[in-house]
């Protein structure tokens, strides 16, 4: 059996799949269909330190091979996710990387913060790219100087590994992962969704009561591919790829552009179990080809 | 989940009846929904969502029964099958409808059906006939026009009434279910007793909303929501609850209590 096991941020992985943040809630809906105890790590849903509702619906419509959504990260906040759960979670056998937000700097490392001693929680994955909430979000990811304060405090407020979540939508990506490196990010996941609209023909109104949203899925891949290519060629730091990413041949080419782990998002949608799916190809991809680790795969593409 | 289209057939216009057989027997209750996708489609991701069905009925030996209607692209090439298709689905999902009331309340049971909508009301319709068969079961269904009233023949075999809108007036009275259930709850004394159990487009829930608002009515509505998973992953069918906050359509629901739903969205 080839070797699929990767650290991955200091955080010891069984396999390099995991599921990304926002598709797969907090862990029990996808528990039913996905066996959490063969995954390589599960991302949660966002936290921040209140409790947010959420944007008003619309919130998703199906565009081609993709999806856009403006969920607007309804959370539960940070005390009663620690409460009710995380004892879900730390019930299986895998690793929790906690997705936070905030709305402000001093907030991201407040809620970076109350991790600290947390039993159950592995590693923290700062979202600074979410295109559909007023403040925070985006407006940090898509802003150098923004992205180095928020990296920075983070860093400052927690001794767990903090993994940033970058915004693809930047003309050059590759400064925001200088600074997270910089900072002292231990790894970076990359991409989040790529802000779009829809318009319906018929009532001439935007598809999404947010007019603008996230788009997700197959349609990203190839955005997301070159991101990872051009970071990886540029910024010494491990990169969690994901964008798209249905199938095991999906997840070879991020491992290929230079991906050390990779996430399962929409695709959960589709099939709530296709993570285990792709961890079972990705071991026949390598023995197949007499490869003895997926380490071997990772930023191998021929150029 | 996996199941074999055993029959995929128009039964006019653009409904479409489908009957699938899982590969491993289900239990449901009315009012419960399934996420479905083709096999065959699934490499092009065109669509790439499953979409939402309710289930229409369970036959005896263990087969599923859809009934749908053709709208888009998820609807026509589900409607592109043909026997012996593979299928991919999820469920039963959600809460479905109660269909235990309290025993001797002299209130009757009011069931409005608006276009597909019907789809899971017959299922309902004789599972309260069988837990309440002391109950007076009327049965509202409406449509634009008389192609769209589906199930009417079998509506009649187990419901005590069966009361017919069409839009157009070609069949039943001419105007929408809701002026239907007007008439027929103006005609009745408003102290009586009744549960409305509703399925079909927003507009026509919100209007059953107001209708009862002043009467001694308790509300069953099944909603729609554009749907991603179905299983409370995406958190993107969200509905307006009353008193701020939101419902997960696939999760808390697809039936809610009418009066916890706010339809100004
Ligand atoms: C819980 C639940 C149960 C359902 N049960 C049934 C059922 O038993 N039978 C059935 O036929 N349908 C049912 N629906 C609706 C069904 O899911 C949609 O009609 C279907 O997803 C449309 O897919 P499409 O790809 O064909 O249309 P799309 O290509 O997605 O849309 C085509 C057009 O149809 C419109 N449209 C999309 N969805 C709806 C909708 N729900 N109502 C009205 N217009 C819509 C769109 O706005 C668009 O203009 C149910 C929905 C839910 C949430
Ligand atoms: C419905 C939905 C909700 C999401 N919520 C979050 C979130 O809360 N935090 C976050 O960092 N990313 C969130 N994402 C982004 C995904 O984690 C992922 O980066 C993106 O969707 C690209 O991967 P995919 O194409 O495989 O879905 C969300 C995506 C979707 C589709
Ligand atoms: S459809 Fe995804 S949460 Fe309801």
């Amino acid at each position: 059996m080839p070797d699929l096991s990767i650290e991955i941020a200091g955080i010891k992985l069984r396999n390099p799949v995991l599921l990304a943040s926002g598709t797969a809630g907090y862990g029990e809906d996808i528990a039913r269909y996905c066996d959490l105890n063969r995954v390589g790590a599960i991302i949660t849903k966002g936290i921040a330190l209140k409790p947010t509702p959420g944007n008003p619906p619309p919130r998703i419509c199906e565009t081609p091979a993709g999806m856009l959504n403006a969920i607007g990260l309804p959370n539960v906040g940070v005390d009663t996710f620690i409460k009710e759960n995380i004892p879900f979670l730390k019930k299986f056998d895998t690793r929790v990387i906690v997705n936070i937000f905030g709305a402000t700097v001093d907030e991201y490392g407040e809620v970076a913060g109350s991790f600290t001693g947390v039993e159950g929680v592995h590693g923290l994955e700062v979202n600074i790219s979410c295109p559909n909430i007023k403040e925070g979000g985006i407006a940090f990811g898509t802003d150098l100087e923004a992205t180095r304060r928020v990296v920075r405090t983070v860093r400052r407020s927690t001794t767990l590994p903090v993994i940033i979540k970058l915004s693809p939508n930047v003309t050059d990506i590759i400064p925001f992962a200088m600074v997270c490196k910089d900072e002292g990010a231990d790894a970076i996941s990359m991409i989040n969704t790529l802000l779009g609209m829809s318009i319906d023909t018929e009532t001439w109104k935007p598809r999404l009561a947010n007019i603008t949203g996230g788009l997700s899925g197959p349609a990203i891949k190839p955005v997301a591919v070159r991101m990872v290519w051009q970071v990886y060629n540029a910024v010494d730091i491990p990169i969690i790829g994901m964008g798209g990413i249905t199938t095991t041949g999906d997840a070879v080419e991020f491992f290929l552009a230079g991906t050390s782990a990779v996430a399962v998002g929409t695709a959960n949608f589709l099939n709530p179990n296709v993570s285990i799916e792709i961890i079972d190809g990705l071991g026949r991809y390598l023995e197949e080809r007499g490869i003895d680790s997926i380490r071997g795969l990772i930023g191998a593409v021929k150029i | 989940m996996r199941a074999r289209v055993i029959s995929n057939l128009c039964i006019k216009g653009s409904y479409y009846k489908l009957t699938i057989k899982p590969s491993t027997s289900i239990r449901a209750i009315a009012g419960q929904f399934l996420m479905i996708r083709p096999a065959a489609y699934q490499a092009f991701y065109e669509p790439l969502l499953p979409r939402p069905f309710s289930i229409h009925r369970l036959s005896p030996d263990g087969n599923l029964e859809i009934l749908y209607k053709v709208v888009g692209k998820g609807t026509a090439i589900l409607a592109r099958c043909g026997n012996n298709d593979e299928i991919d689905f999820l469920g039963p999902l959600g809460n479905g409808f109660p269909v235990r009331l309290t025993k001797g309340s002299s209130g009757e049971i009011l069931i409005v059906a608006g276009g597909i909508g019907v789809a899971p009301m017959l299922y309902l319709t004789e599972s309260l006939r069988a837990s309440c068969p002391e109950k007076r079961v009327i049965v509202f269904e409406g449509g634009r026009e008389t192609v769209d009233l589906l199930c009417v023949e079998e509506l009649k075999k187990i419901a005590t009434e069966v009361i017919l809108a069409t839009q157009d007036g070609s069949t039943g009275i001419k105007g929408y279910v809701t002026e239907a259930l007007e008439w027929y709850l103006h005609k009745r004394s408003s102290e009586m007793q009744a549960t409305v159990y509703a399925c079909g487009p927003n507009p026509m829930l919100k209007r059953i909303a107001e209708i009862v608002y002043p009467l001694n009515v308790d509300t069953y509505f099944s909603l729609e929501a554009t749907m991603a998973c179905g299983i409370g992953l995406c958190m993107g069918c969200a509905v307006k609850r009353k008193g701020g906050g939101y419902f997960l359509v696939c999760k808390d629901g697809p039936v809610f209590r009418g009066e916890t739903i706010d339809f100004d969205f």
